[in-house]
């Protein structure tokens, strides 16, 4: 079992820090995700971990021993591409076993783990196959089965599900973690889909233009965003984050001049969060919205209301009465609000000092 | 069916053919009608004004396979394509290799392996020359330096058709690596990647991945290369005139010779059809034999 951990990464080509400082430590047998918008340098680090790009500054550490300067092959990683990478010209069973058969591997060998891994991910009968001939999600499996055979500890994997329809994703989720699992693998998993990385993670690492906005499990993540950047990321639909305005008996959210003031102080431009999901629609309460739109999700609705020149979502169970146009009353429990400042750190309600406290002081 | 229905048909064939009618007309003038009227030829004798061209059936055939000049340049021929092709296309996938990775100056390069192909045969042919030339040419000047003794390349027997090769293989292999270049420009890195990631050495990605995605490139420079070897002859002229006897003589020059030299077009029309039918067994042979084995995505 490995460890995988890495301190100060940094990759720069010409004028780009496409990876700016990067550390964190993958811990043995669990899931990592690395998480962030396209072009964050998710798949650099990746790429740096499995050896295949060299790091411009920064470590890289693989069970204990310090790997930077080792070859890919040395690593004991295996990886799964984002467009999977199988080799067109050869059968599925080549392609699982390329590997086996490069490092000389006998071929009553080879035929054991071969049965082993194709049983587990589902492809034994299509063996004789080319890649040409196969679904999408047939080819995940066989860049998964590829990467499973090496037995190695350390898997890493580009946005391996980003190919498929939204229904085969969500199998191959499930599927990918179980495998993890049984397998005890470390696994790095680079993904931009907030979805996949809180359902599967241990632990999320959110990164933003080449550094890491915020690393931890997804609960804290989702609870705890130490900033604008991870609470507009986490949940879906994301974080409502409304501007204040700083009125002369208190603070409001911006434009709303007949609302009560807000209980806490705050400056021009701060942002209060609030999560759709505690959001709710309540006759009477003193802060009035209109509603703009409604989306109708099933089991809930999104309601789109305007607060002020803010707009601000509410996650309704059902469907909910109020038609578009109509003003109604909205609220949320002060426990649910985040409060974060001009640059986007998040800052304690009550306090003006900057700080990475959460927010929600009611719930700590 | 409704007459309005049959007079749409009836249209619809003649706007199909009326498309058509451009290219078959071209085709038919300059390929099909030469071909049957070269072998219709070929089956006559030589005429004169005293003895009229007549019919003599196969004739002009038997009299090609007594002909020593026209096996000398069959022959000459082979060694002429197999010198040429596999040498150049070898180097052809060594340069693509080379310039696809990424080195300062691979545009230069690119362009640089690329020059010798822009150039008509002629220009290249005296270019040659300039090198073969005896006792003043670039090559012998280098020989002397060395304290070795030059020879006349062109003009000894035993070197003639070996210089005309190094020539060929220095103008082709430029032009077939620019298909290379692009085939390997269209494999994704990320299979490199992977091979590299098992621990494969760059012989055997080059061995198990490249070469196989290679293959159909390979079919198709195989075959140009094949028909170029029987088709090239600007550089006879220049430099040897297919001698010395006969040394460096090619069947499409030995071709131009009867026709032209000798002006006994028959025998040319019945050298022609040989070289026709040998081109069409060749070409069709390698497509069958490579296609089995080749993996088109
Ligand atoms: N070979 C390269 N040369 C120069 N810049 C590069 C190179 N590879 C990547 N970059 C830059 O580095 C940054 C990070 O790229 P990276 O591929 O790691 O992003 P990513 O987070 O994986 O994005 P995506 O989700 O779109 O795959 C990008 O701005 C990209 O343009
Ligand atoms: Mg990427």
């Amino acid at each position: 079992m490995s460890t995988v951990e890495i301190t100060g990464l940094v990759k720069q080509w010409g004028d780009t820090r496409a990876v700016d400082g990067v550390s964190f430590v993958a811990a043995a047998g669990s899931l990592t995700a690395l998480l962030g918008p396209s072009g964050c340098g998710k798949s650099t680090i990746l790429r740096m971990v499995s050896g295949l790009e060299p790091p411009t500054e920064g470590h890289v550490r693989i069970g204990g021993r310090d790997v930077t300067r080792t070859e890919p092959a040395g690593r004991g990683v295996s990886m799964v591409f984002q467009s999977y990478a199988l080799f067109p010209h050869l059968s599925v069973e080549e392609n699982i076993v390329f590997g086996l058969k490069v490092r000389r591997i006998s071929a009553t060998d080879r035929a054991r783990r071969l049965a082993k891994v194709a049983d587990m991910v589902g492809l034994s009968d299509l063996l004789d196959r080319k890649p040409s001939a196969l679904s999408g999600g047939q080819r995940q499996r066989v860049a998964l089965a590829r990467a499973v055979i090496a037995e190695n500890d350390v898997c890493l994997m580009d946005e391996p599900l980003s190919n498929l329809d939204a229904k085969l994703r969500t199998e191959m989720r499930t599927s990918i973690r179980d495998l993890q699992r049984r397998l005890d693998m470390t696994m790095i998993y680079v993904t931009h889909d907030q979805t996949e990385a809180m359902t599967m993670a241990d632990q999320i690492v959110l990164l933003n233009d080449g550094k890491v906005e915020q690393a931890g499990t997804p609960e804290q993540l989702y609870d705890a965003p130490s900033s604008v950047f991870t609470a507009a990321f986490i949940g879906m639909p994301p974080m409502n984050l409304l501007t204040l305005e700083r009125f002369s008996d208190g603070v409001r959210v911006r434009g709303d001049r007949e609302g009560p003031a807000l209980a806490f102080s705050a400056d021009s431009g701060w942002r209060l969060g609030v999560r759709p999901e505690h959001v709710a629609l309540a006759p009477g309460s003193p802060v009035i919205g209109t509603v703009a739109a409604k989306d109708y999700l099933g089991a809930d609705t999104l309601v789109t209301l305007e607060v002020g020149q803010e707009r601000l979502t509410a996650r309704i169970a059902g469907r909910p009465a109020a038609a578009i146009g109509e003003r109604v009353g909205v609220q949320w429990p002060e426990d649910a609000e985040y409060l974060f400042d001009a640059h986007g750190r998040a800052v304690s309600r009550g306090s003006r000092t900057d700080g990475q406290t959460p927010v929600r002081t009611a719930s700590a | 069916m409704r007459p309005d229905s049959v007079r749409a048909n009836t249209l619809h064939h003649v706007y199909g053919w009326l498309l058509l009618m451009p290219a078959a007309i071209l085709l038919i003038a300059f390929t099909h009608y030469p071909t049957v009227a070269t072998l219709i030829n070929s089956l006559f004798s030589k005429g004169n004004i005293v003895r009229p061209s007549r019919f003599i059936g196969l004739g002009n055939y038997e009299a090609m396979l007594d002909d020593p000049i026209f096996w000398k340049a069959f022959g000459n021929n082979i060694w002429f394509a197999a010198g040429t092709i596999p040498t150049s296309m070898i180097l052809a996938i060594a340069m693509a290799l080379l310039v696809n990775r990424a080195l300062p100056g691979r545009g230069f390069l690119r362009m640089a392996y690329f020059t010798p192909t822009i150039l008509p045969m002629i220009a290249v042919a005296n270019i040659w020359l300039f090198f073969y030339t005896p006792e003043i040419g670039l090559i012998d000047q280098i020989l002397e330096t060395v304290g070795l003794q030059g020879k006349n390349w062109l003009g000894d027997p035993d070197t003639v058709l070996g210089a005309l090769i190094v020539m060929t293989i220095w103008k082709e292999a430029g032009f077939f690596m620019i298909f290379y270049l692009a085939a390997l420009q269209n494999i994704s890195p990320e299979l490199n990647d992977a091979a590299r990631l098992e621990g494969a050495s760059r012989w055997t990605y080059f061995r198990r991945v490249l070469f196989p995605l290679l293959m159909p490139t390979t079919l198709f420079v195989a075959i140009n290369a094949l028909l170029n070897s029987f088709k090239l002859v600007d550089h006879l002229f220049i430099l040897t005139k297919g001698g010395p006897d006969n040394a460096s003589n090619l069947l499409l020059y030995y071709i131009f010779e009867s026709a032209f030299s000798f002006l006994d077009a028959t025998y040319a029309a019945t050298l022609t059809m040989v070289l026709l039918a040998l081109l069409a067994i060749l070409a069709i042979g390698q497509f069958v034999i490579l296609d089995k084995r080749i993996h088109y995505r």
